[in-house]
């Protein structure tokens, strides 16, 4: 199967690592920029609600990671990113040269190219989400998609 | 009675052209999401939570109750003919059904007996629905903003602790959703909060992009690794005369869905139970009662029980949602964002303040409870055709709606980039074993357990006691509140001295 190719990675451990530092960065930039309580009037202030959350994620972060530490290492199959990968390059194929050309290139690379499906299967899926993203979210939602720079160019923006 | 005249008021509200064909549109949706194996209806409901911009409130929420409440019946279907489950709720009607299908050669048989059953439960959840929705606002009321506050404390550590394996698991990602919800701007004053030198941060991390990453493009991570596998249907053609059940099976039908019925509404209440745990716990009763065949056999009594209790748990869980503003689950949860997205504040004066809508969205689930039985019933001829779209052709259509649908809810990309991230975190949390649920219940509603805090604390000068303490219902939740904040501790230090030994499962 393609992307087969796997990493074990100790993610069940890291995530607690990563809840702490997001605790810490809102405790400490709630104190320092937006307080907790103001002793004059006695109300609570910005950073009140935030502060208390804070402190509790990084308590319950510490309590995790050390329920994790006995925790097998977690696999990661590379198939999975393609996803993101794929999307990512789909984004910046919409930068250059626009939404709508953007997804007729993406559906066929990724269903002819990638999943060697027929030239009918493909079309077929290319029609379908032309009709989502040109009658359905353009001309009824009124949504302005980015047409690109080629776009931007011929449009005279 | 009064409550069944509003509701007579609520048909008045949906039988309007838009509404009706919103219901429609909504039931038709809400079946194929819920029949195509791996989507489900939490990331379903985010997907085509854009579609509604173009309505108003009433008419955008009775579309998404329609889109939830039908995903129940599709979920069967998948179910039924492949033996993998639409939805999670619609795990052990496979357990029957497949076998009802497959050994006993009865496959649309099995899909209208989990239709009538549907149908059932449903109706008997929102007949319990229009009793107890108004009787929960009416306590509701008596809460002040102490009571609201640990109420919604309680709502959301419960979730954490319900949803998923681990508890602590579950309430991390709760204080990370609170604090994602905490970007922005602060809810009383206004002034810009955590945005980090940002200019996009300043109006906060927008609900939508968030939820569809969450769910929606996680979720597509995680299908690459199902999206080769071969799936083995029923090899019998579909017809609708040919699915008729007979009077013998609709009275075997009749107890188990009536019996479950009741157990799944109460079960849709409570908060992080939801329809999954109802079709567990209706399929389980069952094994309680007698039934003509050995359930797990293909016993008509097995997809009853558990269909009919998906279904009004679905149905159930719009009571506390509509109520107290409380959802059940994270596609309520959902629902509650869409909610507020359009400007409505449920909670106790929902059903006071804005009947039309209140009375309106239930009167709809009744509508899509119809819609939802008939096109069940038009579809059957088709539906292997339908259940038979290569997971791998979804993929690349479903990361195109993530798109689109980030994009229209920003109009830039900076919607885009928060999906995107938001939707690589879910699929690590997902792989770990977090759910991500409670995080998406904790985003929805921080601002509104925020605002009660700070009020709580500002009327009573800062006395904790007195927030926490100040009436029985507030000591009372408290109660419940340390209960299950102190349980997952408790658990963690008697597992490691080793006074406790967790069952291991299966």
């Amino acid at each position: 199967m393609k992307g087969n190719k796997s990493v074990k990675l100790p993610t069940q451990q890291l995530i607690p690592v990563v809840g702490l530092i997001i605790g810490l960065l809102f405790l400490l930039k709630g104190i320092k920029d937006y307080g907790f309580w103001n002793s004059t009037t006695h109300t609570p202030t910005a950073g009140f609600f935030p502060i208390i959350i804070a402190v509790a994620l990084c308590l319950l972060s510490v309590l995790a990671f050390f329920q994790s530490i006995k925790k097998e290492k977690v696999e990661y199959t590379l198939r999975n990113w393609y996803v993101p990968f794929g999307f990512v390059l789909f984004i910046a194929a919409i930068y250059i040269i626009g939404t709508v050309p953007s997804t007729i290139l993406f559906i066929i690379a990724w269903v002819k190219g990638y999943e060697k499906m027929s030239w009918k299967t493909t079309i077929i899926c290319v029609i379908f989400c032309l009709i989502i993203v040109i009658p359905i979210f353009t001309m009824w939602l009124g949504i302005p998609f980015p047409v690109g720079k080629i776009g931007e160019l011929i449009l005279g923006y | 009675m009064e409550n069944f005249a509003m509701l007579f008021h609520g048909f008045g509200v949906v039988f309007t052209p838009t509404n009706i064909g919103a219901c429609l549109l909504g039931s038709i949706l809400g079946l194929i999401v819920g029949a195509m194996p791996g989507i489900g209806s939490l990331a379903g409901v985010a997907l085509l939570l854009p579609l509604t911009y173009k309505f108003d409130p009433t008419t955008a929420i009775i579309m998404l109750g329609a889109l939830y409440y039908s995903n129940m019946y599709g979920g069967a279907f998948s179910a039924i003919l492949l033996n993998i489950p639409g939805d999670s709720p619609a795990v052990m009607t496979a357990v029957d059904g497949y076998p009802m299908a497959t050994v006993k050669k009865r496959p649309g048989q099995a899909l209208m007996t989990a239709n009538a059953s549907s149908c059932i439960g449903g109706i008997i959840g929102m007949l319990i629905l229009v009793i107890l929705g108004p009787a929960l606002a009416e306590i509701g009321l008596k809460f002040g903003y102490a009571e609201m506050m640990v109420l919604l404390l309680v709502a959301m550590t419960s979730i954490g602790w319900l949803v998923g394996g681990n508890p602590v698991q579950g309430v991390l990602l709760t204080f990370i959703g609170i604090l994602v919800a905490s970007i922005g701007m602060d809810v009383q004053t206004g002034s810009p909060r955590y945005d980090f030198g940002n200019i996009y941060l300043l109006g906060g991390v927008e609900f939508i992009p968030f939820v569809i990453g969450t769910v929606g493009f996680a979720q597509l991570m995680q299908l690459m690794d199902e999206k080769d596998i071969k799936v083995k249907s029923v090899d019998m053609k579909l017809t609708i005369r040919g699915s008729m059940l007979t009077a013998h099976d609709y009275k075997r039908l009749l107890g188990p869905s009536v019996r479950a019925g009741l157990m799944g509404t109460f079960v849709g209440v409570l908060p992080g139970a939801g329809a999954t745990s109802a079709a567990f716990l209706g399929y389980a009763m069952q094994k309680a009662f007698k039934s003509e065949e050995p359930l797990g056999t293909g016993a008509i009594e097995g997809i009853a029980a558990s269909e009919s209790a998906n279904n009004a748990a679905a149905a159930g869980s719009f009571a506390p949602l509509l109520a107290l503003g409380i959802p059940g689950s994270g596609t309520g949860a959902v629902l509650l964002g869409g909610l507020m997205m359009w400007g409505l504040n449920p909670g106790p004066l929902l059903f006071t303040n804005d009947p039309d809508f209140a009375w309106g969205l239930i009167a709809s689930l009744f509508v899509s409870n119809i819609f939802a039985l008939a096109i069940s019933l038009g579809v059957i001829p088709m539906l292997l055709r339908i259940l038979q779209v290569p997971i791998k052709l979804l993929i690349p259509v479903v990361m195109v709606v993530c798109f689109v649908g980030a994009y229209a809810s920003t109009y830039s990309m900076f919607g885009v980039m928060i999906m995107l991230i938001a939707g690589v975190c879910g699929y690590v949390f997902d792989k770990n074993g977090y759910s991500t649920a409670p995080m998406l219940l904790a985003f929805v509603l921080a601002p509104l357990l925020e605002d009660n805090m700070r009020k709580a604390f500002i009327r009573t000068a800062g006395d904790i006691s007195d927030v926490f303490f100040g009436s029985a219902i507030a000591t009372v939740l408290t109660l419940v509140l340390i209960f299950i904040c102190a349980f997952p501790v408790v658990r963690t230090i008697l597992i490691k001295t080793g006074k406790y030994t967790p069952k291991k499962k299966g």
